[in-house]
């Protein structure tokens, strides 16, 4: 907790320099006094003139008033803005969706009070003129470029229509004005005679030409479009070709007028093709600009129907625009393209939950005011027929405006689910793509194109060939009994590009792009430390509520205290127990010992009984864990030389347990400086992407390690659990799928490690399971870290992690990669971390090994007292 | 946990709608004769007058510009108050709301702390 106190201290300052102090105004917004310093117009003799000059002058006063309103909505805008990148940057994903959806409210707040303010100015100037100049003259305020000017010259221009909306004036405007600013604006830019802009502004005006701008525009910006000038010019003279003759003739104009651009300052001309390019790249983009800034600016743009839509459909194009590529480009290439399109959709997603709230906002009123008028309707007399029909009447038009409503979130909706897809399309890509990077460096070739990214993992595609192939067997129909290597399709590189020479018959070995470096790297050595530190600072129990004690003390034997906890004896025998909270639970640990604990669930009650028998079942865990360390600490491994593939399973989509997956990073590195550690794309898979099959997910990557000759698997589960099933958010697999997968290949030794609560059904399920497929004895392990009946928890004051996993990577790292003490078996490090686990958060881990056609092997085994063999 | 709540904005300040109607207003009460709608009728109006009458007339005029001006002026000055006012009220709504963001913020990471998996 001290983290989180230290935290709340230090954060804000909010009061500070971006907030602007102690409350009173900032230099750059104090309000000047009225201009009653000016020389003004007496002259009362003529009174029209007089009473013109007050009008403009009480015109500039409104209008500043009304600026003055807006700046500041939009300044605190701002300062949102930064708090919202700052907690995005600091992973605090909540915090800066809420910002920034303040953000948005306060820029539509100011620009609905300086959309009011320019009402007025109709009746003062005149309308086609507007008052640019001496606008521009008082307002000299940051500009940067010239679409900044321009956006400032049209945002006055813009307004000058009485009672029109933001959305109406701009589709006014834009016809017209922003053709005529962006033609002045180009023909400045590109040094051509400023009577040409009226030919740029006739090109924009026309709708033909600006359809194919729009789309031109898209094109140019997709993340696979043209980059080199020659590509860019090769682009638009595909597209030009097909133009309407009307667009050709409009475009032919301005190609006249970029003929007529003038030299530089510099005296140089580019070459004339590849400045055409350009320019028109230019004069597009600039357009965009124009269209895209001014929108944001009368915050038009977040509230446009069917936005979301927009965003995810150029998100999904964005991203097919990249894995369809059919060019050989650098693997960091990609890589880029990848990371800033999951930048941006995270953006998208972020604006479009926005919208979503909003959306159920708005259906949830109109639901409302359908009942309230129902309710009325009801309360009528019947003979006030007048009244209820009229209520007939407005109950139609407010369910049709709750079914738009709805109809509107539920466009919403689909687009979300549209770009979490494509958020997890590309996750999956950049995945492939940071694996081959890790392991062959960054300038490494790669075609997009080549791969099946609709496959999980990835594959790469068959290559075209002269003679018909036979369709590749899909490994998931069936339970696949293994090929002989001889008779596997020539693809052997599937998964990866650089082992594509070694397609003989010889035995499959994985590539060599899947090794995992265990070198004494500086980050392993970081993060080895991070999880020391987790496990080195667990706060144990909480001391109880008032209630809970007040409970404790009538209904159990309490013997004394011990700190701020209660100390109670159980009905038989002499030890006694602290008992405090954990979490939402109850939690018991002896004194003098407190590696012997237990949790009692919450909703259990809390009796004497109750305490005796959660305090007795953990005295006989404990009893039956001493016993069986005996065989854990004989040199239980979890691989000897064979490569081991590395695997998680995740619902990244979760804050704990996707937290949980990121900060267990450095696990497989660790490992590999104990194992063979290799890594296959697509090895971590995200299991919570809607709609998506945990067990075909896994089952996929199981066949392409298996079809690459691993016959060793380290699984990481990272899901929520049940008492039957591990979940990631609507999916889940049930441990009987997941024995069915590894049954699915006999030759495949398995250890999975579930952080799951309740250990996911694991435990009951694999007290059953019997190895009938396989005939090595611990084939199968199992790790849960807690027992069936109970709970587990994260630590998440430092790095989301839990009690058990830190300390288990504390202990496989001593004595490993460089680092000092003895090092442990695999074994030894479990009974250690779970030892740590038990008196840290009151998690007992268990472990079960299969066993050939018999039940497995577990810890703690009450019924099996002795020693531990399954896993010596 | 999500929070629904955005930040509530302050009232703005009563603005006039634009300068005319401001102008209108105030001048209305003071000299009906220069409102803005007014003033074009003016020679119209007072076509026969004296020069005499004609002499109390902007003698008026002057009077009602000069009185115009000072409630003009005093007026935006109280604006200019208001204004202040509601960039301290706003900054103090954005200070709330981000405490409360923060608040919910940590009361999320205290229970994630211990929560279950």
């Amino acid at each position: 907790m001290r983290f989180i106190k230290e935290r709340r201290l230090l954060h804000f300052g909010f009061g500070g320099l971006e907030m602007g102090g102690d409350g009173s105004e900032s230099a750059e917004t104090q309000d000047k006094t009225p201009e009653a310093k000016e020389k003004e117009n007496d002259n009362v003799e003529d009174p029209e003139q007089l009473i013109a000059d007050e009008l403009q002058k009480a015109e500039k006063e409104v209008d500043k008033s009304k600026k003055n309103v807006g700046k500041r909505l939009r300044d605190q805008a701002d300062n949102f803005d930064k708090m919202a990148a700052d907690a995005r940057e600091k992973g605090d994903e909540q915090k800066a969706s809420n910002l920034e959806a303040d953000a948005a409210l306060l820029r539509k707040s100011a620009a609905s009070v300086e959309a009011a303010q320019n009402a007025g100015q109709k009746s003062l100037d005149d309308p086609k003129e507007g008052k640019t100049e001496s606008d521009k003259d008082a307002n000299p305020e940051k500009k940067t470029t010239t679409i900044d000017d321009a956006i400032d010259q049209l945002d006055d221009d813009a307004k000058l229509d009485p009672g029109k909306g933001p959305e109406e004036t701009f589709n006014e405007i834009h016809k017209d004005k922003i053709a005529k600013k962006v033609g002045e604006q180009f023909c400045k830019t590109h040094n051509i005679p400023p009577e040409n802009a009226k030919d740029v502004a006739d090109v924009l005006k026309n709708p033909d030409a600006q359809k194919f701008f729009t789309e031109l525009i898209d094109g140019l910006d997709a993340e696979d479009g043209p980059k080199t000038p020659e590509e860019v010019e090769k682009y638009i003279a595909e597209k030009i070709e097909n133009l309407p003759p009307a667009v050709q003739e409009q475009l032919d104009k301005l190609a006249a007028v970029l003929d007529k651009k003038e030299d530089g300052e510099d005296g140089k001309e580019k070459p004339k093709k590849q400045t055409f390019a350009e320019a028109i790249k230019e004069f597009i983009k600039m357009f965009k600009e124009f269209f895209k800034g001014w929108r944001k600016e009368l915050g038009i743009e977040s509230t446009t129907e069917g936005t979301g839509d927009e965003r995810a459909d150029s998100s999904k194009d964005a991203y097919e625009g990249v894995v369809n590529k059919n060019k050989e480009l650098p693997v960091s290439e990609v890589q880029k393209k990848l990371t800033d399109q999951k930048e941006q959709v995270n953006k998208n997603i972020t604006a479009v939950e926005g919208e979503i709230t909003g959306a159920k906002e708005s259906s949830e009123k109109a639901g409302e005011k359908v009942k309230e008028a129902e309710k009325q309707q009801a309360s009528l007399d019947p003979s006030e027929v007048e009244e209820w029909s009229k209520l007939e009447g407005q109950i139609k038009d407010l369910k049709k405006a709750q079914k738009t409503a709805d109809e509107n979130l539920k466009t919403k909706e689909k687009a979300l689910e549209s770009l979490q897809t494509t958020k997890g399309n590309i996750e999956k890509a950049l995945a492939y793509y940071n694996d081959i990077a890790t392991t062959s460096g960054g300038s490494t070739k790669v075609n997009p194109s080549l791969v099946d990214f609709s496959k999980t993992p990835p594959q790469v595609k068959p290559k075209p060939k002269s003679k018909p192939k036979p369709e590749p067997e899909t490994p998931n129909k069936k339970a696949p009994t293994l090929k002989p290597k001889a008779e596997e399709p020539d693809e052997s590189d599937e998964g990866t590009e650089d082992s594509s020479e070694g397609s003989d018959a010889s035995p499959k070995t994985p590539p060599a792009s899947w090794n995992v470096e265990g070198g004494e790297s500086n980050s392993v050595n970081s993060w080895v430390d991070d999880q020391e530190s987790s496990a080195d600072n667990v706060d144990g129990m909480s001391s109880l509520s008032r209630d809970q004690k007040a409970a404790v003390v009538s209904n159990l034997n309490v013997v004394g205290k011990s700190g701020d906890k209660l100390v109670i004896k159980p009905t038989e025998g002499n030890n006694m127990w602290r008992i405090g909270k954990f979490g939402s639970n109850i939690g018991i640990s002896m004194v003098g010992n407190s590696s012997i604990s237990a949790m009692i669930p919450m909703d259990a009650p809390l009796t004497q009984a109750t305490f005796d028998s959660y305090a007795k079942k953990a005295i006989e865990y404990h009893k039956s864990e001493v016993a069986d360390e005996a065989g854990m600490g004989d040199g239980f491994e979890v691989a000897g030389n064979e490569p081991m593939a590395y695997v998680t399973l995740s619902d990244m989509a979760d804050g704990l347990t996707g937290g949980i997956a990121k900060d267990s990073e450095g696990f497989p590195d660790l490992l590999a400086q104990r194992y063979n550690v290799v890594r296959a794309p697509g090895g971590d898979i995200n299991a919570s992407q809607p709609g998506a099959n945990p067990e075909q997910l896994l089952r996929t990557h199981f066949a392409q390690l298996n079809e690459n000759g691993v016959t060793n698997i380290y699984l990481s589960i990272y899901a929520h659990g049940s008492e039957g099933a591990m979940h990631f958010g609507n999916n889940k697999i049930t441990p009987a799928q997941l024995t069915g997968i590894i049954d699915e290949f006999p030759d495949m030794k398995v250890t999975v490690n579930s952080i799951s609560c309740y250990g996911g059904g694991l435990a009951e399920h694999m007290e059953q399971y019997q190895d009938t497929k396989g005939n090595a004895k611990d084939r199968v392990t199992v790790f849960t870290q807690t027992k069936g009946e109970t709970v587990n928890y994260a630590n998440t004051s430092t790095k989301y992690v839990t009690v058990y996993n830190a300390s288990l990577a504390k202990y496989l790292a001593q004595g490993t990669g460089g680092r000092p003490g003895n090092k442990m078996t695999y074994g030894e490090a479990h009974v250690r971390a779970d030892r740590d686990a038990k008196s840290g958060q009151l998690t007992d881990a268990e472990v079960y090994t299969s066993r050939p056609n018999a039940p497995s092997a577990h810890t703690a085994d009450l019924n099996d007292m002795g020693q531990f063999e399954g896993m010596a | 946990m999500t929070n629904d709540t955005t930040i509530q904005i302050p009232a703005l300040p009563k603005l006039p709608v634009d300068g005319k109607e401001f102008f209108d207003v105030l001048m209305g009460e003071i000299e009906p004769d220069l409102v803005s709608d007014a003033v074009e009728s003016l020679k119209e109006k007072y076509a026969d007058e004296t020069s005499e009458e004609h002499e109390v007339r902007m003698e008026r005029y002057r009077n009602a510009i000069a009185t115009y001006r000072e409630k003009r002026d005093h007026y935006f000055e109280s604006m200019a108050d208001q204004v202040r006012q509601f960039e301290k009220a706003l900054k103090e709504s954005a200070e709330g709301r981000v405490t409360e963001m923060e608040q919910t913020r940590l009361q999320e990471l205290e229970d994630m702390f211990s929560t279950d998996a």
